[in-house]
């Protein structure tokens, strides 16, 4: 009787430690899996209308689209495929100075940054993952535009 | 025996004798080939510090010419159905021959173009990887640095960089990130945010 307990409570013990065994093993899987694999944002869809894309976090993961290229600037079409927003950037090839930098929808929806003494500057996103949009801008004054993408 | 070893040592003598007649020293008054002169050939490549002159000659005329202030800019094949798109935009600056070489240039498909390009094929010669920025990837190359003075290795902030940097951006499609449609290669170093 006591070789009959002895064995139950053996078999008990093994079943418990590979039962955790098997629990910690799966919850290491999925915490793999789990793992974010886009930024944190703080905005979504339209909703990222007008917003800044550092402060939403949309520009984490953003890349350039189209850049049109200027004697004392140059301007670049973002794009960030986890909010789906576009937004202009232009930089300054003659130092810190006065810049603007727009973003235009197809559609018409438009935002406009300007502002002095900076090296680069960007303006606030449209969303647009299906829709095309491009970016106008210079030093100064607008020099020119990126195509529609 | 006396004579065999007379023999001997005469037979080694015009042996000696032999070995040293098809050996020319460099000295000696035996007429040398003349060895051929390596004449080296340039050819025109599009790749960054390379002369302008290089990307007419494989890209034709450019389209436009923006004169330097500060940048002189070249404009290569437009779109014919978009007058904001080039394939090439380039923008010159003086070598230390006083000639003007690529130091920035952007090279982008036009609107519907599918093809992947690779950015790898525009880099200087001789690049060994010197890290990454938030956009691209850097690098250094002893030919650049040949090329350019010191002073035209900077940063955006126009903070002076190892002489011979340059960077490589890939842009993307924007509904495909591993679709590349573009390359920006400049000299010096892109640090942006936004």
């Amino acid at each position: 009787m006591q070789r009959i307990r002895m064995f139950l409570f053996s078999t008990a013990l093994l079943v418990s430690l590979f039962g955790m065994t098997a629990f910690t093993g799966l919850s290491v899987a999925s915490a793999h899996t789990t793992q974010p694999s886009h930024p944190q944002v703080t905005c979504s869809g339209n909703g990222c209308d007008g917003l800044n894309p550092a402060m939403t976090g949309c520009s984490a993961d953003a890349y350039t689209v189209q850049t049109a290229v200027f004697s004392d600037s140059f301007v670049e079409l973002r794009y960030s495929p986890t909010c789906g927003t576009n937004w202009g950037r232009v930089t300054s090839k003659v130092g810190a100075t006065f810049l603007i930098i727009s973003i235009q929808r197809i559609d018409g929806l438009t935002y406009t940054f300007s502002g002095g003494n900076f090296n680069y500057a960007y303006v606030a996103m449209v969303y647009a993952p299906q829709v095309a949009a491009r970016a106008c801008g210079g030093v100064n004054s607008i020099s020119g535009c990126t195509a529609y993408v | 025996m006396k004579r065999s070893l007379v023999l001997l040592a005469a037979l080694l003598l015009l042996l000696t004798a032999c070995g040293s007649s098809v050996s020319p020293s460099p000295t000696s008054g035996v007429t040398q080939k003349p060895t051929p002169t390596v004449t080296r050939t340039h050819r025109a490549r599009l790749i960054i510090g390379a002369p302008i002159q290089d990307f007419v000659s494989i890209l034709g005329e450019p389209a436009k010419v923006l004169s330097a202030n500060p940048n002189k800019v070249y404009y290569f094949q437009p779109n014919p159905s978009d007058e904001n798109q080039y394939h090439y935009q380039v923008i010159v600056g003086k070598g230390k021959d006083g000639e003007e070489h690529i130091s920035e240039f952007f090279f982008q498909l036009w609107n519907g173009e599918q093809k992947q390009v690779d950015c790898s094929s525009i880099k200087a010669d001789h690049a060994s990887p010197a890290g990454k920025t938030p956009d691209g990837e850097i690098f250094i190359s002893p030919d650049l640095n040949d090329i350019f003075p010191a002073g035209a290795f900077v940063d955006t902030n126009l903070k002076p960089v190892e002489p011979g940097t340059f960077e490589v951006i890939s842009s993307l499609a924007k509904g495909d990130p591993t679709h590349v449609l573009g390359c920006h290669v400049l000299i010096g170093e892109y640090i942006l945010g936004g």
